[in-house]
């Protein structure tokens, strides 16, 4: 679900009282493909896959990508000017390598301009692109196609590169009825959310030079909506799951400055595609450990165990790597925990792959959504 | 010895209050004008560096286009470009302020979010106001209060022909970031600023930061490659060094002159020296006995010239900074003006100047007290002990110093003319030899007083005796012909360049009435008329004929140069570029019709060694292109250069384009104020500025009187120092003399007597001085004229010597001459005749 | 003005000079003390109570001691100089009740003066020097120039009339100051050592011509020597000690 949007505080401080903004709405009127594209009149929309990739010679990856669509205003000013736009367009990709122990991590933010990034219409493969970073050229792509999303990154300054197809391997499920998932009490505080929880994926991942010929599967959330955290909200904890039984689990709560658990959501979605929605209740999450980020000085939970009355799972996740920060050098003091995990049960047997996401920890990260 | 030499200073300085004074005050003024003039340039190179540095954030390189805007797009290449860790595009405008909400201009930068955001402002920025509310503007707290504007308040502005309703949003605090730069200065989004008063899809620069260990060269090297020659790469140090260089020759022009204060003041510490040693040389020569060394004595005198220069070095920095301070409205009028630099708003006062000032004061005092002292106190303590004065060397030496001065002169003369015209600074070197020569043979030239009788007790006498006490008088006539060569000589150029600009204005302004767009003395290419401006404008009854002038700034050889596109096609319009070769214009313009060809102005022509050329390489946005010169004409409006063409080929070259000024031919017997004021009622929303003929004549000379003012006032110091340095040979020789003075005295010459003779003495020191000045400054004039402005500036200017019959100068040195004499002859009138006895004990 | 008959200088009583005439002195000391400042807290007097008078005509030789007071004795006859007490009469005018500009004049048209280091200016020629007076006294050039020729022919230096003064020799200097002195015929010459810088042979030569050149001018002369030779060539001696006049020897 939640997808983290850690656009600082800084840059975008939360405006409650934004009448012109559409929020989330229960009877939203889904219309798919279209709805793959990009909403306008939204403060925020993403689109995000994260996902756990082998090379041919069987070096394991996890991997991160998504475009964010932060709206600066409802509608795009008039004017003859390029640089009127409603939204900026963001872009992060990270890579995690855990053979040679390295996390790098990639981003973009540029003005909605017609020469630096912006949004595909429908019936245009093409949902979102950008200029890819500074120091190199060409672009960053999401599309769309009837077998799949197809997404391209590139970061020659940080060395990485991901080429990537993805294919349904089950359907799109919606995340809490009819795809709205509340966040908070507040009246907007609630999103417009679906997932694809298991994307077969295939196509390249380069690493300083050198490229791999990678597999895989992928989890993709989409997500859009205004205003989504009530006022004492600071931050989330997500998860997404891949049980090697082809069930997949979504959780996530909102903690509070005091770390108390706010509001809280989850959805298991069973081998033949059915889904159930569950409230976790407030003690279904225990971290085991934490790691402190010598980068940014923050320090996030490390190791969780799970457990759900309700579904009935006990789980312990494992991070690959403890460092799976991205840390964003545009944006001050913005920085959050993404990061692939080993999920094992009781008995210490490895039984599926997640991505976890933290944000909100540490002083004014939290994010502007 | 340092407590002898402090007591010793307080006794020199007792002994004698006003010779030392008169010293202290030259050395001063030498000081301060070398301070003055050096703070002036601090003061402008760190406004531009400030505004350079004030919105630039992180940024060590700027993309720059050879014309001012350039199009948005190329952000894509600088973002590929690796090395390159973020780039920052931005609209630049300096735009007009409606005159109802204050006059003058403001730098208004267009910027995109994150530079925005990234601004210290005072209040909450909120970004999505910035954006979203029409007309969003930040300024800093000082222009928005000399604009009287309080938050909330709507400000209107134009740039060209457009004008916006802005408002003031919030204060941004941009003084932090550069804090020389002017105050007048705002911040707003990309978008608006570039829809409401620029052009749509063009940008000024790019700010690029580097990732961390990129060498700047490199990166700049990728991205020019890249980019290709229509573009600049440059760090904020090249940017002020551009500024620099673009300052170059007006800062040499001050330098020159402040250092001739300088000079004139080493004069003034030479004379008050050698009377100090002429008072002291017995004591000198009992120290010596009594088992001083040559070493202490030396330590001795030059300390106390050293304390006598210290104090003037800090006397000259209060005043260097008064001067500056004084100059500063001017200098940066001319700046804005001539170069299109930012408003000089504060002293830029550095540590840097502290050395300087000690260079100056201390430096040019120990130089100017030197010679004498070794020279005295480098006899032997028997010779000290005589009383005889100091044995008239100068007497014997002074025709050697003569041949010397003429050979310097004659030889750097005839190397100026020969193996030296290609050297650049060759005119100074000549002006140096010539300023040098003056002291070489003005001993010799004193002695022509020598033909005066002396049969009558009065000024004639004075004149007569100066002939053989040269010491003192010949190095004070020397100062005083170096200040009025100076004086005669700038005076010269300055009248020379007046009178060439006249006439050359008398040829180019042809039109009647003049209109461009209000904000177009600042942001020039930036200031578009619109079509339909320009279509109500021409359409008034009394218009015969319109020419159309088209800017479009480039670059050439990394200076400004203004292409110029017009109607060449204008009946009777081939005045407008006058031919410098004289030729019949006719064909000329036929070329530039008929060949695409173009005229090059004469400083480009000389610039770029261009005067036998058939073409030349054109910056134009597909690159450099081979253009076929037609002609060279005379320009005065731009120092780096300027290109004309026909408008089409201009567009041929450049595109279609926006124009920037409307020339109009009114019909014969029509009044052209009063087309002025029907055209200013016929568009009252447009902000324009329609001059008469007569108005844009005025304000041509108007700018080129303020820019010379600096000058003047330099001058004027100079001049003043000279004069306390008559004073000052005066008042020594009056002290010499006493034994003189109390025989005439004892023979029965009254104190008026005394009193004329010493006027004499002045008046010979005078007549030489400003002879020698005259034909030194005529000189100096035909140097300047000739050599240094067609070296430095490109420009050629017709020598006006009528302006020779100057008469308010010339009263001026006489009467600074003769204010100066009349105290040291009172004073010597005032010595008893039983002074006699003393040299008789 | 009227004059008195008996003119008889005394110091303390003693009668100095006993000639007596129908004419007023040339010079007349009353009672005259000179102090100058500053030497010590009291001042030290040059000169103490002296009275003296100098007939026309005379040749009057002043002998003493360095420091005796001679020369200031000359300064306050030539009216450069004030006396601290009593008056200086110079052809029966009281000096210290002239201004300075009347002194100047007196000075000009009354008196010669010659020094011991001659005072020639060095940058006029011999002739211009003698001239000087007359310069300064503003007389028109042509009489001048005979004048100033015919004295310089007088004392055998006819010939050295355009030369420098650096060129001639100490007596030759001497002669052309003597010349200066003369020129404008003052009625009282006063010359203070006038050989002191001359060896004894011109000396001699210059004291000669000296007393030639004013009998002949009919002027009176004061000078001062410490010569006793030259003295004895005078017709009356003061002698000064401790700035007072003492009995003639």
């Amino acid at each position: 679900m939640i997808p983290e949007l850690a656009l600082a505080a800084a840059l975008l401080p939360a405006v409650t009282q934004e009448a012109d903004w559409k929020i989330a709405d229960p009877d939203y009127q889904w219309q798919f493909p279209q709805d793959h594209w990009a909403h306008s009149g939204y403060r925020t929309e993403w689109w995000y896959f994260t996902g756990h990739l082998e090379s041919s010679e069987g070096r394991r990856f996890g991997y991160q990508f998504t475009f964010f669509k932060i709206g600066l205003l409802p509608n795009r000013p008039d004017g003859a000017s390029q640089w009127n736009a409603a939204n900026l367009v963001m872009g992060h990709a990270s890579i995690t390598d855990p053979e040679s122990g390295q996390h790098r991590f990639s981003e973009v933010v540029h003005r909605e301009v017609p020469f630096l990034a912006g949004f595909g219409t429908f019936p245009d493969t093409l949902l979102a692109w950008s200029q890819a970073p500074a120091g190199t050229d060409g672009r960053w792509e999401l599309s769309f196609e009837e077998s799949g999303f197809a997404l391209d990154m590139r970061d020659d300054r940080r060395g990485f590169s991901l080429s990537l197809q993805t294919e349904p391997d089950k359907p799109r499920i919606f995340q809490g009825p009819n795809g709205f998932s509340r966040k908070g009490a507040g009246e907007s505080a609630a999103s417009q959310y679906y997932s694809y929880s298991r994307l077969k994926t295939a196509g390249t991942v380069t690493l300083d030079g050198v490229s791999y010929s990678v597999q895989g599967t992928s989890w993709m959330d989409k997500e859009f909506g205004s205003d989504q955290l009530d006022d004492e909200q600071v931050g989330w904890d997500w998860f997404s799951l891949q049980l090697d039984d082809r069930r997949e689990v979504m959780l996530f709560s909102l903690r509070d400055e005091e770390g108390e658990i706010h509001s809280r959501a989850g959805t298991l979605v069973a081998a033949d595609g059915s889904v159930q929605w569950f409230d976790p209740g407030n003690q279904w999450l225990r971290a085991l450990s934490s790691w402190e980020s010598e980068k940014s000085g923050v320090e996030y939970p490390s190791g969780w165990r799970i457990r759900l009355e309700e579904p009935g799972l006990s789980l312990e996740l494992r991070p690959v790597m403890a460092n799976q920060e991205n840390r964003s050098s545009i944006l001050p003091d913005m920085a959050y925990w993404e990061g692939a995990v080993d999920v094992f049960d009781d008995a210490g047997n490895t039984i599926g792959r997640g991505y976890v996401e933290l944000t909100g920890y540490g002083d004014a990260m939290r994010p502007g959504i | 010895m340092i407590r002898l030499l402090l007591q010793s200073t307080v006794r020199q300085f007792q002994s004698d209050k006003l010779l030392h004074l008169l010293t202290l005050l030259g050395i001063a003024l030498g000081a301060a004008a070398v301070v003055g003039v050096q703070i002036l340039h601090q003061s402008a190179i760190a406004a531009f560096a400030g505004s350079v540095q004030a919105v630039r954030g992180n940024s060590e390189l700027t993309v720059f286009g050879s014309a001012p805007s350039f199009d948005e797009r190329v952000l894509v290449d600088v973002l590929g470009t690796v090395g390159v860790e973020s780039a920052t595009p931005r609209v630049q405008l300096s735009v007009a302020v409606d005159p109802s909400s204050g006059d003058g201009f403001l730098e208004l930068a267009g910027l995109d979010v994150l530079s925005l955001a990234s601004l210290p402002y005072r209040e909450e920025f909120e970004l999505r106001e910035a954006l979203s509310q029409p007309g969003w503007l930040a300024l800093t707290a000082e222009g928005a209060d000399r604009l009287g504007l309080s938050l909330g308040d709507r400000v209107n502005v134009s740039c060209g022909s457009r004008t916006a309703e802005l408002q003031l949003s919030n204060w941004v605090e941009l003084e932090q970031l550069g804090p020389a730069a002017s105050p007048m200065r705002g911040v707003m989004d990309i978008a608006a600023l570039q829809q409401l008063l620029g052009q749509i899809g063009e940008i000024h620069q790019i700010d690029v930061a580097l990732v961390e260990g990129q060498e700047p060269d490199s990166v700049a090297a990728s991205l020019e490659q890249r980019l290709g020659p229509a573009y600049e790469i440059l760090t904020p140090s090249q940017q002020v060094g551009q500024a620099e260089q673009l300052l170059g020759a007006f800062r040499l022009n001050l330098t020159a002159l402040s250092a001739v204060s300088l000079f004139v003041g080493f004069f003034m510490v030479y004379t008050t020296v050698q009377a100090m040693l002429v008072r002291r040389r017995r004591e000198f020569g009992v120290m010596r006995c009594l088992g001083t060394t040559r070493g202490q004595l030396l330590f001795l005198v030059l300390g106390e010239v050293a304390i006598l220069g210290f104090a003037g070095s800090f006397l000259g920095t209060l005043l260097g900074i008064g001067v500056a301070q004084g100059s500063l409205a001017d200098v940066s009028a001319t700046l804005t003006n001539l170069y299109v630099l930012e408003e000089v708003r504060s002293l830029a006062l550095s540590p840097s100047l502290i050395p300087l000032a000690l260079l100056a004061g201390v430096g040019g005092a120990l130089a100017g007290a030197a010679w004498p002292t070794l020279e005295s106190l480098g006899r032997p303590p028997r010779e000290l002990l005589q009383s005889q004065p100091v044995h008239e060397r100068l007497h014997r030496v002074s025709g050697l110093a003569w041949w010397i001065g003429l050979v310097l002169l004659g030889g750097t003369g005839v190397w100026c003319l020969t193996w030296g015209r290609q050297v650049r600074p060759a005119g100074f070197v000549l002006g140096l030899a010539m300023l040098l020569t003056i002291p070489l043979i003005t001993p010799r030239l004193l002695r022509v007083w020598k033909v005066v009788p002396a049969h009558q007790f009065g000024v004639l006498h004075g004149l007569r005796s100066l002939a053989s006490r040269l010491h003192g008088s010949a190095f004070c006539s020397a100062s005083l012909a170096v200040s009025v060569s100076i004086l005669v000589g700038i005076t010269m150029m300055v009248s020379s360049f007046r009178s060439t600009l006249e006439s050359w204005v008398d040829s180019v302004i042809q039109a009647d009435v003049y209109v461009t767009a209000a904000s177009y003395a600042r942001s020039r290419s930036d200031a578009i008329l619109e079509q339909s401006v320009i279509d109500e404008l021409v359409r008034h009854p009394a218009v015969r004929e319109a020419d159309l002038l088209r800017r479009v700034d480039s670059r050439i050889a990394e200076r400004p140069v203004p292409l110029i596109g017009v109607r060449m096609d204008l009946p009777d319009g081939t005045r407008r570029f006058p031919l410098t070769s004289g030729e019949d214009p006719e064909p000329v313009y036929r070329r530039l019709q008929d060949e695409q060809a173009v005229l090059i102005s004469q400083p480009l022509a000389r610039r770029l060694g261009l005067e036998d050329s058939a073409e030349f390489d054109l910056p134009t946005p597909e690159g450099p292109q081979s253009v076929p010169i037609a002609g060279i004409y005379e320009d005065y409006g731009s120092e780096s250069g300027a290109v004309a063409m026909d408008l089409t080929t201009m567009e041929a070259l450049f595109g279609e384009g926006p124009l920037h000024s409307v020339s109009l031919y009114l019909d014969e017997g029509t009044d052209p104020e009063q087309v002025v004021t029907a055209l200013a009622a016929r568009l009252p929303e447009v902000p324009l500025e329609i001059r008469s003929n007569a108005r844009l004549r005025a304000e041509v000379f108007r700018i080129f009187d303020q820019t010379f003012l600096v000058t003047r006032t330099l001058q004027l110091v100079t001049l003043l120092v000279a004069a306390l340095g008559v004073a000052t040979t005066l008042l020594v020789i009056a002290e010499e003399g006493r034994s003189e003075v109390a025989l005439a005295r004892s023979l029965g010459a009254d104190r008026p007597q005394v009193f004329r003779v010493f006027l004499g003495k002045g008046a010979g020191i005078g007549v030489v001085g400003v002879i020698l000045g005259l034909t030194g400054g005529m000189g100096l004039a035909w140097i300047l004229v000739h050599l240094i402005n067609r070296a430095y500036f490109g420009w050629s200017i017709r020598a006006d010597w009528g302006a020779l019959f100057m008469v308010p100068e010339f009263a001026s040195i006489g009467a600074a001459v003769l204010l100066a004499s009349l105290y040291p002859a009172w004073k010597a009138s005032r010595t008893p005749a039983v002074e006699l006895k003393r040299d008789d004990s | 003005m009227s004059t008195p008959q008996i003119v008889t200088a005394t110091t303390n009583g003693l009668g100095v000079s006993m000639k007596t005439s129908n004419s007023t002195p040339a010079l007349r000391l009353d009672g005259v003390s000179r102090t100058y400042d500053g030497e010590s807290a009291a001042g030290r007097a040059a000169l103490r109570d002296v009275t003296l008078a100098v007939e026309p005509g005379r040749r009057v030789a002043v002998v003493g001691r360095s420091g005796s007071g001679k020369s200031t004795l000359l300064h306050l006859a030539a009216g450069i100089d004030l006396p601290t007490t009593g008056s200086v009469e110079l052809f029966g005018r009281d000096l210290s009740k002239l201004t300075d500009r009347e002194r100047t004049h007196l000075r000009r048209n009354e008196i010669g003066l010659v020094f011991q280091s001659f005072h020639l200016q060095a940058h006029l020629s011999v002739a211009e020097n003698v001239a000087l007076p007359d310069a300064i006294a503003g007389a028109p050039r042509r009489p001048t120039a005979e004048r100033v020729r015919e004295l310089l022919d007088r004392v055998g230096l006819g010939d050295r009339a355009g030369d420098v003064p650096e060129k001639l020799s100490g007596g030759e200097q001497q002669r052309v100051a003597l010349c200066r002195a003369l020129l404008r015929r003052p009625r009282l010459l006063l010359a203070d050592e006038p050989t002191g810088s001359l060896d004894e042979e011109s000396g001699q030569r210059v004291m000669a011509l000296m007393l030639e050149l004013v009998e002949e001018h009919d002027s009176t002369l004061v000078f001062v020597t410490h010569s006793r030779e030259l003295a004895a060539t005078a017709d009356q001696i003061l002698t000064l000690r401790d700035g007072r006049l003492c009995e003639p020897t």
